[in-house]
């Protein structure tokens, strides 16, 4: 049985940890999604976003740590579709076969009515595409086919990984209007993208990763970055060992300070308390939340990738 | 587990449904050259069931391999598995209903290859000769059917273990043959190491052996090392791999 707790999460993530070999593409991830929002889960290309949909929908084991579907492993639902439904990559739709089959052989695995198929079609916009096969479908089509596989078994989870690619502005506007009444309805939605701009009309929540660990998680309001606080300190490792104990977000700067996801009179408080010197306490520029995912994303300075002193020459002018 | 869906998913693809036409196509084609062909050609003008069904079902030493590779390995090289494991997680049951469809599946096209045999030879041999014999049929049968589930089932352990479509069929397809000539070489160098060395990896003529009850070590070997350990390691990897 699920958990029937109506505040218990949808889906819940804890302490998940992902190596392949040296590199650790999750570390440690933490957070959870709750009925009735959208949760954005952000981060750069090869920050770990798609490894944990993978070991959220059992596909992926982790090596420490759990991903819950309302208190289960994905891999012990009995009829994960009818709970929870997934799209992570429409490329492996079988080319081979037309949607309409692929919502058919959907609607049978899950013990869905066959006449649903043809709704889900419409649902997505692809009526008229029905008898093609997928092989001819466009990249945005596939999505949307995925999309209503995901959405045959009527669940009320979706976990979509990068939902809007390949889509065009009215497929984006459309797809931001499902999921949004998704989610209004009581629904748990968790998408994934890499691009802020494509998420932030849609979610309540963000819960932003860079190289595999959790840099920050909250409501777009707390994310502001008027939420936010930069931040010094003495001993810099007893500041970080502090908001970690905490679950506090932070973000190192290339200045050595620290973006803190907290108001700056709270985490003064928290300085007092935990007995930390600060070196530096100011409310973050108001940068625009973008900036911030910029910021709290980007790769650390490598002596091996920075620009060579001298320039590269400038190309040829046509005689 | 739920071997229907998996037959409905691998005939809902237009490859595996032109597969099975081309199959069934060679199929009909090797009963009518069987049928009529025999009684012109015998000196007898007979139509042998037996010879009939050998004809009739070599079309299949090709098209079960392919087909058991195309539903086994085909969902890992296209990565449409990753559809079917998102539905059905438990990967015990989804591998065990596809082994389930392929040995079905291979099933009736054996049968409908019996059939057409059959009536080619009777319509051959009534028709155009001095009609069908069946003497030695049984005998045929056994071995047919021996030979054609260890060719579905070597088939099944490569596609288990290899989880590649093209890597599967080159050594499906592959193997018997290499192990075919290689017994022939044997045979004509008089060599008796190569010639028990052979043996060890000739399913073929194991299968045919274990079929009349000679169950001695050498004919068990070819099934160990072939089929039981490559089928082994295949679900071992199943199980664990990571679906990307």
């Amino acid at each position: 049985m699920l958990t029937t707790d109506p505040s218990a999460p949808a889906l819940e993530i804890r302490g998940l940890t992902k190596r392949f070999g040296a590199h650790t593409a999750v570390d440690d991830l933490s957070f959870a999604s709750h009925p009735g929002t959208v949760t954005g889960f952000l981060g750069p290309n090869g920050a770990g976003k798609s490894t944990t949909l993978r070991m959220l929908t059992g596909l992926a084991r982790p090596d420490v740590g759990v991903a819950l579907v309302g208190g289960r492993p994905y891999r012990e639902l009995e009829h994960p579709g009818r709970i929870i439904g997934v799209m992570l990559d429409a490329t492996t739709l079988h080319r081979g076969r037309t949607g309409l089959a692929t919502l058919r052989l959907t609607a049978r695995t899950l013990g869905m009515p066959l006449a649903r198929a043809e709704e889900m079609l419409e649902t997505v916009g692809l009526t008229a595409a029905a008898r093609t096969r997928v092989g001819a479908y466009s990249y945005g089509m596939r999505q949307r086919l995925g999309l209503a596989v995901a959405l045959m078994g009527d669940p009320a989870i979706l976990v979509l990984d990068e939902p809007a690619n390949g889509l065009d502005p009215e497929g984006i506007r459309w797809m931001r209007r499902l999921l949004r009444d998704f989610a209004d309805a009581g629904g748990t939605v968790l998408l994934s993208s890499h691009q802020l701009r494509e998420v932030e009309a849609t979610v309540d929540r963000l819960v932003v990763i860079s190289r595999g660990r959790l840099v920050r998680e909250g409501t777009l309001a707390e994310l502001r970055p008027d939420h936010a606080t930069r931040v010094g300190a003495e001993i810099p490792a007893a500041l970080t060992a502090a908001l970690d104990r905490h679950g506090i977000a932070w973000a190192p700067r290339p200045d050595g300070l620290l973006d803190v996801g907290l108001p700056p009179i709270d985490l003064g408080r928290l300085a007092v308390r935990e007995r930390i010197v600060l070196t530096a306490l100011t409310a973050a520029e108001s940068e625009g939340l973008e900036e911030l995912f910029f910021q709290l994303t980007e790769e650390p300075a490598d002596s091996s990738t920075t620009a060579p002193s001298t320039p590269a020459p400038a190309p040829a002018l046509a005689s | 587990m739920r071997p229907d869906l998996d037959l409905r998913a691998h005939l809902s693809a237009l490859g595996a449904r032109l597969v099975l036409a081309a199959t069934l196509a060679v199929i009909v084609l090797a009963a009518v050259v069987a049928g009529v062909a025999q009684p012109l050609l015998l000196s007898d003008g007979s139509a042998d069931l037996s010879l009939s069904l050998y004809i009739t079902a070599l079309p299949l030493t090709v098209a079960l391999p392919v087909i058991a590779v195309t539903m086994l390995a085909g969902p890992f090289s296209d990565r449409s598995v990753q559809q079917t494991l998102l539905q059905r997680p438990d990967r015990r049951a989804v591998l065990g209903s596809n082994v389930l469809a392929v040995l079905a599946l291979a099933a009736v096209l054996f049968a409908v290859t019996l059939g057409l045999a059959a009536l080619a030879t009777w319509l051959g041999g009534t028709l155009l000769g001095t009609g069908p014999v069946i003497d030695g049929f049984g005998r045929a049968l056994l071995v047919q059917s021996a030979m054609l589930l260890a060719t579905t089932v070597f088939s099944v352990a490569v596609a288990l273990l290899l989880r590649s479509t093209v890597l599967a069929l080159v050594v499906a397809l592959g193997v018997p043959v290499v192990v075919s000539a290689a017994g022939g070489i044997a045979a004509a160098l008089g060599r008796d190491a190569l010639v028990t060395v052979v043996r060890a990896v000739d399913l073929q003529a194991a299968a045919s052996s274990l079929a009349f009850g000679e169950a001695s070590p050498i004919h068990l070997l070819p099934l160990l090392l072939l089929v039981v350990l490559p089928a082994a390691l295949g679900v071992r990897g199943w199980m664990r791999t990571e679906v990307a």
